[in-house]
């Protein structure tokens, strides 16, 4: 039996779709191997009933003013005391900002192993964990395993993994003491958050994303793209180097490795050259098309159909079709 | 004010679809591909450069690495850094993160410690955005990570914004910290060419694990790194790509009939 | 290569970041409405980029081989960008010699970092660069200096800060004057007007026109020099552009060459790149190397002897700008053919390449004009 803690990110009561795809993957994985735990933090409105329900054997609550608002060094240091405390065997969290930062410094303070960012789970014939994440920004994938120390920590992408329907286990809630972190001066003070309001359904969420590349060329096609997303409904997805290059002001939409995981039913890239970054990010998707210049462009070794054409020519004439 | 910045020497970005796959031994075959300072540590010079020109000090550049690296070094130094250390023992290869990060806290420790140690979130080839905040834990120092913007008015006290997934949050960060920051925060300068010309005549020194003072071997090299690298295998697409044929407005048109059941109502 | 070493591998690696930053993104502009490289020259200035030519006595660096290393490199992504920062030199190279600290502080410094452009203006409609044809003439009134007549063919013109004429002197005059004289003067002078800028068949982007002269008046301070010259001294002067021209045409020689070469590499007849599949691809990729090899000698060799002090390459200099020419106007040409259909095809951006190549043969200095002055050496 391994114990396992999965790590729950929740904002304004509601729990990440994240946690459910880590559970329903560990449950998946371990079946009843695992004794699952699922830990959340916050202060006021934190979603235990939503928890309790999710299909976990055990919920452990922190709750301090110190965790009202992420803020790394409180944050890790809860975990690293909830770790120590309890000693789990396996201890999942998001590959999110929160988590990101978080579980490297858990990782450090345990001194144990993390491997970041996995995209695949499998189990040895020992029962031990492989961890499968994309290398060289997803040209390859990398085998990870962590043999000699405790717990085995693994940051998860989120929309890699499928959200099971399991059934409520009626979960145990423990409610741990924090208040040692009222004295605890990690020198980071939360300030403010600024909430970016989306302004269509998120881009991991869509059953149909048009995809800008820096090969679109200019602002005027990337208005044509997305006058296209409007057209199908579609949200819109972009790739790293739009956002590098400011062409998009946040990463709420960039699709790759280090971005969001997508698997809509259709994708539509336009001017994407294929980054093995980026390709890592929407492989899973249903139908991928990609229009670009370049004949050779890398994106279509992933892609269903290609048009080898110019994207504001395509787009100007797909809009037309479209819209007879 | 003292400030380090960690760099990272990775195989450049741009080539990496020339690295391949030993069909045999499924090692890693790097022929050809150059060796780059990773490309978000150079943002981390570039706001080391810009906190230099307002409140004066000294920037140290911290690498790990096998001696071929001096050439990278040089590079950072050309950017208007001060001097730089190549931290380099066959003893500190095959590190991970963690065994990166502990090698690289001994370095900062050895020249007396840093008001600031800068680097980039992730590296281009590993990109698991882990030694910044192991680098803060083994400092014993507030870290703060993916950083895109950095403010600074007074030299004991920083104001970051990091992003999360559904909007901005704002801290204020006590000095000495760590801060791994993202390509958003900047845009890197060139090198001038008195830059490049002054680059060596600046102090380069290569240190030893002997050179560290208080080593712990078991926290170093292989032997220091818990998360172990199994193999590596090909991404598969499995996707047999039709080409769209015909003038412009034909293709839009075959578009247009896949699209069509895709299209909600 | 036999001159390069670490530091030049960095100064490469810096100039190749930014030639694709800065440069890369502006040629379709330049191409398209002749925009001139202001932003781009000013930004070599901050680098430092264009100092490196400099004399170390005014703060510059005094490398010519370096500055050529920088000329090639940025002709490798416009030809055109590389020949701006080639009339920088030729723009102030006499401006240098004349010594005035007055005028040297106030338009040489600038100009090295990248805060001025410089303009060298000496073509006449009559008689070419015979200067003793020439007709601009200078009078002396007072302290000041007073300009009439025009130039043609002028680089940079209505895109410079101060133009440096070559006027005859007008009589009578006296002891220190001589027949002809050179006359800096600032682009605002009441007087001075830009005339017609030429639509030239390559070089979009840089500035080629005429300039006018009526009752323009500078004060005598901006008096550079005076001569009494005759033809082959124009010659004489002329090395110095004649290399950094050269380093223009190898640059943009080996830009057109290694995208075509990458083009034929990729693109496939059936299963096979073309590039392997037609031996008469590579025998022609192969003369064309050469070629650029050839060049690449001479020249480096040239700015090697210049650095070491050794002015004795005026032969070898023009000898770099005369096959220069043609060797790049060759490597273009061929690399249309060798890229077929695409070659052809403006948006593929081969054909400017071939396009620059034709001016660079008249540019600066004709290569006829140049062969004549080697042949009058023999």
């Amino acid at each position: 039996m391994k114990n396992i803690f999965i790590f729950a990110e929740q904002r304004d009561g509601v729990v990440s779709s994240a946690y459910y795809e880590m559970l329903s993957e560990t449950i998946k994985l371990y079946g009843d191997r695992a004794f699952v735990s699922a830990v959340v933090f916050g202060y006021g409105n934190i979603p235990v009933e939503a928890l309790k329900e999710s299909g976990a054997d055990k919920v452990y609550v922190l709750e301090s003013k110190k965790l009202a608002e992420y803020e790394p060094m409180s944050y890790t240091t809860a975990l690293v005391k909830l770790i120590s405390d309890e000693k789990p065997d396996v201890v999942f969290v998001a590959a999110s900002v929160i988590g990101s930062e978080m579980a490297p410094g858990v990782a450090c303070a345990l001194r144990t192993g993390l491997a970041a960012h996995c995209t695949e789970l499998a189990l040895d014939d020992k029962g031990e964990l492989i961890m499968i994440a994309p290398a060289f920004g997803g040209k390859l994938l990398g085998e990870y395993f962590i043999p000699n120390t405790l717990p085995v920590m693994a940051s998860i992408k989120a929309g890699v993994f499928e959200k099971a329907e399991l059934p409520s286990k009626n979960a145990e809630i423990i409610t741990v003491d924090a208040s040692f972190l009222d004295d605890a001066e990690g020198g980071v003070e939360f300030v403010n958050r600024t909430v970016v309001e989306l302004t269509e359904q998120p881009v991991e969420k869509a059953d149909v994303i048009v995809c800008a590349g820096l090969g679109i060329g200019n602002e005027d096609n990337l208005a044509k793209a997305r006058k296209l997303a409007s057209i199908l409904k579609a949200s819109m997805g972009y790739t790293r180097p739009m956002v590098d290059m400011g062409y998009i002001e946040n990463e709420n939409s960039m699709i790759g490795s280090s971005g969001k995981m997508v698997k809509p039913k259709l994708y539509l890239g336009f001017g994407v050259s294929g980054a093995a970054q980026h390709l890592c990010g929407m492989k899973d998707s249903g139908l991928i098309i990609n229009v670009n210049t370049n004949e050779k462009a890398e994106c279509f070794a992933a892609s269903n159909y290609k048009v080898v054409s110019d994207s504001g020519i395509i787009l100007d004439e797909l809009i037309k079709a479209l819209e007879k | 004010m003292k400030i380090a910045v960690c760099l990272k020497v990775a195989p450049n970005p741009d080539q990496y679809n020339l690295i391949k796959l030993d069909p045999e031994t499924k090692t890693l075959i790097r022929e050809g591909i150059d060796s780059v300072i990773s490309s978000t540590d150079l943002h981390a010079i570039e706001l080391a450069l810009q906190l230099k020109a307002k409140f004066g000090g000294t920037i140290s550049l911290i690498s790990m690495g096998p001696p071929s690296n001096a050439k990278q070094l040089l590079e950072g130094l050309s950017y208007g850094c001060d001097e730089a250390f190549l931290l380099s023992d066959r003893k500190l290869g095959g590190a991970d993160a963690l065994a990166t990060s502990y090698t690289l806290y001994k370095g900062i420790e050895k020249n007396g410690g840093y008001d600031l140690v800068l680097l980039g979130n992730a590296s281009d080839d590993g990109s698991t955005a882990h030694v910044p905040s192991q680098l803060g834990q083994w400092l014993g120092l507030p870290h703060v990570t993916d950083v895109l913007a950095f403010e600074m008015d007074t030299p004991d006290c920083a104001s970051v914004k990091k992003e999360l997934d559904n909007g901005v949050n704002e801290y204020k960060v006590k000095l000495p910290a760590v801060i791994g920051v993202t390509k958003r925060l900047n845009k890197v300068r060139h090198p001038s060419v008195m830059g490049i010309f002054q680059a060596k005549n600046k102090p380069l020194t290569v240190l030893s694990a002997a050179d560290l003072d208080g080593l712990d071997e078991k926290c170093i090299g292989l032997a220091g790194s818990p998360t172990q690298a199994a193999g590596y295998r090909d991404v598969a697409f499995g996707r047999d790509c039709v080409e769209i044929e015909g003038k412009d407005a034909e293709k839009a048109a075959q578009l247009a009939k896949i699209l069509s059941s895709y299209i909600k109502a | 290569m036999w001159y390069m070493n670490e530091e030049r591998e960095q100064l490469v690696k810096m100039i190749k970041d930014f030639a694709e930053s800065e440069i890369r993104p502006f040629v379709k502009t330049m191409e398209e409405t002749d925009a001139f490289p202001h932003e781009i020259i000013r930004k070599a200035g901050e680098l430092g980029l264009i100092a490196l030519w400099f004399p170390e006595q005014i703060g510059g660096m005094g490398k010519w081989l370096d500055y050529g290393l920088f000329l090639e490199e940025v002709s490798k992504i416009s030809n055109c960008v590389g020949n701006c920062f080639a009339s920088i030199p030729a723009g102030t190279s006499l401006l240098l010699s004349c010594g005035k600290p007055d005028l040297i502080g106030q338009y040489v410094i600038p100009t090295m970092m990248g805060q001025m452009v410089p303009a060298s203006a000496q073509s006449e409609p009559v008689g070419g660069t015979r200067i003793q044809d020439f007709t601009c003439t200078a009078a002396i009134e007072g302290d000041e200096l007073v300009i009439n007549g025009g130039k043609i063919f002028c680089t940079n013109a209505g895109q410079a800060d101060y133009y440096t004429v070559n006027c005859k002197t007008k009589p009578p005059y006296s002891a220190p004057f001589g027949s002809s004289c050179l006359v800096l003067v600032p682009a605002n002078t009441p007087g001075l007007k830009i005339g017609h800028i030429e639509n030239k068949v390559g070089w979009h982007g840089s500035s080629t026109g005429q300039l006018y002269f009526q009752d323009c008046r500078v004060p005598m301070s901006n008096l550079m020099m005076t001569m009494d010259m005759d033809e082959s001294m124009t010659a004489a002067g002329a090395f110095g552009p004649a290399i950094t021209t050269a380093c223009c045409m190898l640059g943009g020689a080996e830009g057109v060459y290694e995208k075509t070469l990458a083009y034929c590499k990729e693109r496939k007849h059936g299963d096979t790149p073309i590039f392997q599949k037609y031996q008469a691809m590579r025998h022609t990729f192969a003369e064309l190397k050469m070629e650029i090899e050839l060049l690449r000698s001479l020249i480096f060799g040239v700015l090697e002897d210049l650095d070491k002090g050794d002015y004795n390459i005026s032969e070898r200099a023009l000898t770099a700008k005369v096959k220069g020419s043609r060797i790049f106007e060759h490597v273009a040409s061929e690399c249309i053919v060798l890229m077929g259909g695409n070659g052809t095809i403006v948006e593929n951006d081969i054909e400017r390449y071939y396009r620059d190549a034709k001016v660079t043969a008249i540019g600066g200095m004709s290569i006829y004009h140049l062969t004549d002055v080697v042949a009058s050496q023999l």
